[in-house]
């Protein structure tokens, strides 16, 4: 049975995703590594960080972590919807096969996550690249 | 599936384009904001590549992919002798990922080649949700196009050494000549 999710994820609570070697240059964690507007990690409070690496992408052998702490600032709308901008939050969404899992979606701030809702492309290339720019690496990858 | 031409990269090797029943690709999907890219040139390219096979003697990776719709396969036989290292990276790396998408490849396929024919070997990798990622950088600063399944391409200029928020722009059919010295010039 999938467990309730938590109404928020505490700040401070490390959240694990796996990476691949083309994801990192140096201590750089490259746009590659994430997707947007919704992209997956799991909980350190209901798994361990190597539990994000699993046989079916074994390329994606290294780990980052970020918390809700530090999640970038909001990024700005642009033409041709100048106005509000995209905000970042971390939301608990356990699955039957993952308990841990959880997402960090980016939304119009003036409103809540809408999974149809498709940013303009450059808006969410700078999301992304906000995004990987706070992920830190626990374990580098290899290309093993 | 049915070959539609040869691309050939003299000494190289050989780039086969296939294609299935999909409509031709006239260069419209690299969407319509006034940016970047050449409309390509060789009319391999102006195919959409639901198919590519590689063929070489080093035999880089032989079998068959399993992409979305089963859209790249690598042929193990001799033709030529070596394959542009961009292009077998494209394929190595999606390979490993087995998501890239088709128009994605397309729009790829057609960059690296015109990148290629400048020059320059970038870092290539396909992501999760099946884009192909082409990144250049100087030490932190990172000009990184994005190949997404809708065959868009998206330039995302970043410098991590500043907290500067990073510059994108849709790449569309003007120059890559003109793309890459904008490029140069951020990668001082």
């Amino acid at each position: 049975m999938v467990r309730q999710p938590d109404s928020e994820i505490p700040l401070p609570e490390p959240l694990y995703r796996s990476v691949c070697s083309e994801d990192v240059v140096g201590m750089d964690v490259l746009a590659a590594a994430v997707d947007l507007p919704r992209c997956s990690f799991n909980r350190s409070r209901f798994s361990r960080p190597e539990d994000v690496i699993v046989a079916g992408r074994p390329a994606d052998n290294g780990i980052v972590q970020i918390t809700s702490a530090d999640l970038p600032a909001p990024v700005p709308r642009e033409s041709p919807s100048i106005g509000v901008a995209y905000k970042f939050d971390a939301f608990d969404d356990p699955t039957a096969e993952n308990d841990a899992h959880a997402e960090i979606r980016m939304y119009l701030q003036d409103g809540s996550f809408n999974k149809n809702h498709k940013p303009h492309k450059p808006t969410l290339a700078k999301a992304k690249d906000a995004l990987a720019r706070k992920l830190t690496i626990l374990r580098s990858p290899s290309e093993d | 599936m049915t070959e539609l031409e040869s691309i050939e990269y003299g000494d190289r090797g050989t780039l086969r384009v296939e294609s299935d029943p999909l409509p031709p690709f006239d260069g419209s999907s690299f969407g319509s904001s006034p940016v970047l890219l050449n409309r390509p040139k060789r009319s391999v390219f102006a195919a959409t590549v639901a198919s590519l096979s590689l063929a070489t003697p080093m035999g880089l990776t032989a079998g068959k992919t399993s992409t979305a719709n089963e859209a790249m396969e690598l042929a193990p036989e001799a033709q030529c002798t070596e394959v542009p290292a961009v292009v077998s990276d494209l394929l190595e790396h999606a390979q490993r990922r087995q998501v890239a998408l088709p128009l994605a490849l397309n729009a790829a396929t057609v960059l690296l080649a015109e990148l290629n024919a400048l020059g320059v070997v970038p870092k290539v990798a396909t992501t999760r949700s099946g884009s192909i990622v082409v990144t250049q950088h100087v030490e932190r600063r990172f000009a990184v196009f994005e190949c997404d399944g809708d065959g868009d391409v998206v330039l995302t200029l970043s410098d991590r050494a500043s907290d500067n928020e990073a510059d994108a722009f849709v790449v569309t059919n003007s120059s890559v000549v003109e793309t890459w010295r904008q490029i140069l010039k951020f990668l001082g």
